[in-house]
C-alpha cells in the first residue's frame, strides 16, 4: 500500500512534504485540496515557514497514536503524548507561540488550538497580579487611574 | 540649529521614555476576539475579577456572555446536588443516620440548553451520623462543612474535589447554632448560612475560622428559602418575596425586578451556572406516588444603575427522585 505524501508551502514559500495522515490532522487542508483540484502544492498564505515546521512536528507525533495498532492507544503513550505537548510548549517563546495559536486557529487542529490556549491560559494569566498579566502579555494600562481604583474596589474580594 | 536630545542638560526632565522606545505591539491584543475569548474561558473563573482590572478590553472581554457560551462548550461548570434520603430515618434504630446521595447536572448532548441529572461520585460524609450536614458550600476546590460535632467541639472539615480527601479545616470561633442553617454559600474565602430561627446570616472565614453575622429580610417561609451567590451578589429566595439579592454599598435587601411568576413556586436550591442561575424545586410525580420531579428555570441577571434585573427562561425537568428524598444542597463547581 503506497502512502500518498502531500505537499504544503509556507507563506515565505518553504516546501514541506508530509503523509496524508499527518496534513489531514488539520479540517482546513482537505478543503484546500478539494479547492486545489489535488494539484501538487498546498499555499498555506497565513503560515511561515518556521511556524509551519512546528505544525508538522506536533502533527507527526500525534499522528503515531491516532492510528496506532488496534486503534486503542494504551495509557502510557498518553502520558508520553502529555509530556511530550508540556516539553514542546516549553521550548516555545511568546511570539513563537501565538503565532503558532494562529495557525492552529486556520489550519483548524483543534488538539493544538486547545494546547495552545490552556498554556497561554496556565503560563501567562493565571495565578498572576494585575501587573504581572499586563507585563506577560504586554498589555497597556488604559484605565484612568480613578477607573482603575473603582474596578479594583468592585473587584477588591479577589485581592485579598 | 536643531535641539539635539542628545545634549540634555542635567535639570532638563529625561525625554519620556515612550519617544525613545515605542511600545511593542501586544500579541495577544492583536488576536481575533474569539481566540482571546478561547484563551480567557481556560483560565479558573476565580481569577476573573483580576482580569477585569488589566484592561477595559480584558473587561469586555471575561464580562461577555460569550465567555459563559464557550464555557458551556467546554463543560466548565458542575451543579452538585444533594439530596438525603428520609426514609433510611425513619427506618433505623439511630434516627440521625442519613444515606446521602449526589447527582450532577449535566448537559444533554447536542442540546447545549437543555439538563439533566446524573448521579455523582458518592462523597461520604466524615460523620454520617451527624443529624444535619449543617452549613455545606465551596470555597475554592474545596466543599466544607461546618457544624458537625467532634466531643463538644463544633468542627470544620473540607472536602478536596482535586484530591478526593477530607482534612480538618480551622475551628470556627463562634458557636453558632450550624445545624440550623438551611442554606450555606461561599463568598470572598468565606461561607455564609442562613439560620432560620435567628433569621440572621452567619458567616465563616475559611482562611482563620473568624465569624460574623447580619440580619436577613423578615420572612415567614423560612422553610422553603433559597441562598446563592452569582456574580459576587449574595441572593436569597423566599416563596412570600420571590427572589431578593443584598446591596452591599446601601446595605440592604433588594427585590430583583422582572420574576413576578417565580414566585408560585417553592425554591429548594439555587446555583449559578454558566453565569445565570438555576433556581431548582420540587413537584409531585403525575403518575406514581412514589417520586416526585425536581424541576429547574435558568435566570439571566442583569444588572443596572436601577438594581438586578432577572429573566427567567421554560421551567424544565430535569429528572424524578424517591419521594423520601429532601434535597440537602446544591453546590456550583468551577474549573
Amino acid at each position: 500500500m503506497s502512502k500518498k505524501n502531500i505537499v504544503l508551502k509556507s507563506s515565505n514559500g518553504i516546501i514541506f512534504e508530509v503523509e496524508e495522515a499527518v496534513a489531514l490532522q488539520s479540517e482546513t487542508i482537505p478543503y484546500m485540496i478539494e479547492d486545489d483540484c489535488a494539484n501538487d502544492t498546498i499555499p498555506l498564505a497565513n503560515v511561515t515557514g518556521d511556524i509551519l515546521a512546528l505544525v508538522i512536528e506536533y502533527c507527526k507525533k500525534h499522528v503515531v497514536v491516532a492510528d496506532g495498532d488496534g486503534g486503542g492507544s494504551s495509557s502510557s503513550s498518553q502520558e508520553d503524548l502529555k509530556n511530550w505537548d508540556a516539553q514542546f510548549m516549553n521550548d516555545l517563546d511568546q511570539s513563537k507561540i501565538f503565532n503558532l495559536l494562529l495557525a492552529a486557529d486556520f489550519l483548524n487542529i483543534k488538539t493544538l488550538f486547545d494546547l495552545t490556549c490552556q498554556f497561554v491560559a496556565d503560563t501567562m494569566i493565571k495565578g498572576k497580579s494585575v501587573e504581572e498579566v499586563r507585563r506577560t502579555l504586554n498589555i497597556e494600562k488604559d484605565y484612568t487611574s480613578e477607573e482603575e481604583a473603582k474596578a479594583r474596589q468592585e473587584n477588591e474580594w479577589a485581592f485579598k | 540649529m536643531m535641539p539635539s536630545l542628545a545634549a540634555s542638560n542635567a535639570d532638563d526632565p529625561p525625554p519620556p521614555r515612550a519617544f525613545n522606545q515605542p511600545p511593542l505591539p501586544s500579541l495577544f491584543s492583536s488576536l481575533p476576539i474569539d481566540i482571546a475569548w478561547n484563551i480567557l474561558v481556560r483560565v479558573p473563573k476565580r481569577y476573573r475579577p483580576i482580569l477585569a482590572c488589566v484592561s477595559k478590553k480584558f473587561c469586555y472581554l471575561v464580562r461577555s456572555p460569550e465567555i459563559h457560551r464557550i464555557r458551556s462548550l467546554l463543560g466548565k461548570d458542575s451543579l452538585y446536588i444533594c439530596f438525603s434520603d428520609q426514609n433510611t430515618r425513619r427506618n433505623t434504630l439511630n434516627w440521625f443516620y442519613l444515606h446521602r446521595y449526589w447527582f450532577t447536572l449535566r448537559r444533554i448532548e447536542n442540546y447545549p440548553t437543555e439538563n439533566q441529572l446524573a448521579a455523582a461520585a458518592n462523597l461520604v460524609f466524615p460523620y454520617d451520623y451527624d443529624p444535619n450536614p449543617s452549613a455545606i458550600a465551596i470555597v475554592g476546590d474545596k466543599i466544607f462543612v461546618i457544624g458537625g460535632f467532634r466531643g463538644d467541639e463544633i468542627q470544620a472539615e473540607s472536602f478536596d474535589l482535586k484530591t478526593q480527601t477530607w482534612e480538618q479545616a480551622r475551628d470556627p470561633e463562634y458557636k453558632w447554632p450550624w445545624d440550623h442553617s438551611k442554606s450555606a454559600v461561599s463568598l470572598d474565602k468565606k461561607v455564609y448560612a442562613l439560620l432560620s430561627h435567628e433569621q440572621i446570616a452567619v458567616q465563616y472565614d475559611t482562611r482563620d475560622g473568624s465569624c460574623g453575622s447580619f440580619e436577613l429580610p423578615k420572612g415567614d417561609d423560612w422553610c422553603e428559602a433559597g441562598v446563592c451567590v452569582a456574580e459576587n451578589v449574595l441572593y436569597v429566595y423566599y416563596a412570600r418575596f420571590g427572589l431578593m439579592w443584598f446591596d452591599s454599598e446601601l446595605m440592604l435587601w433588594r427585590v430583583v425586578n422582572g420574576l413576578s411568576d417565580l414566585k408560585k413556586i417553592r425554591c429548594v436550591g439555587m446555583a449559578e451556572y454558566y453565569g445565570k442561575m438555576a433556581v431548582l424545586w420540587e413537584e409531585s410525580s403525575g403518575d406514581s406516588g412514589e417520586r416526585k420531579e425536581i424541576w429547574c428555570r435558568m435566570i439571566a441577571l442583569g444588572r443596572s444603575e436601577v438594581g438586578i434585573h432577572g429573566t427567567a427562561e421554560t421551567a424544565q425537568l430535569l429528572g424524578s427522585v424517591l419521594l423520601g428524598y429532601r434535597m440537602e444542597c446544591c453546590l456550583s463547581v468551577s474549573d
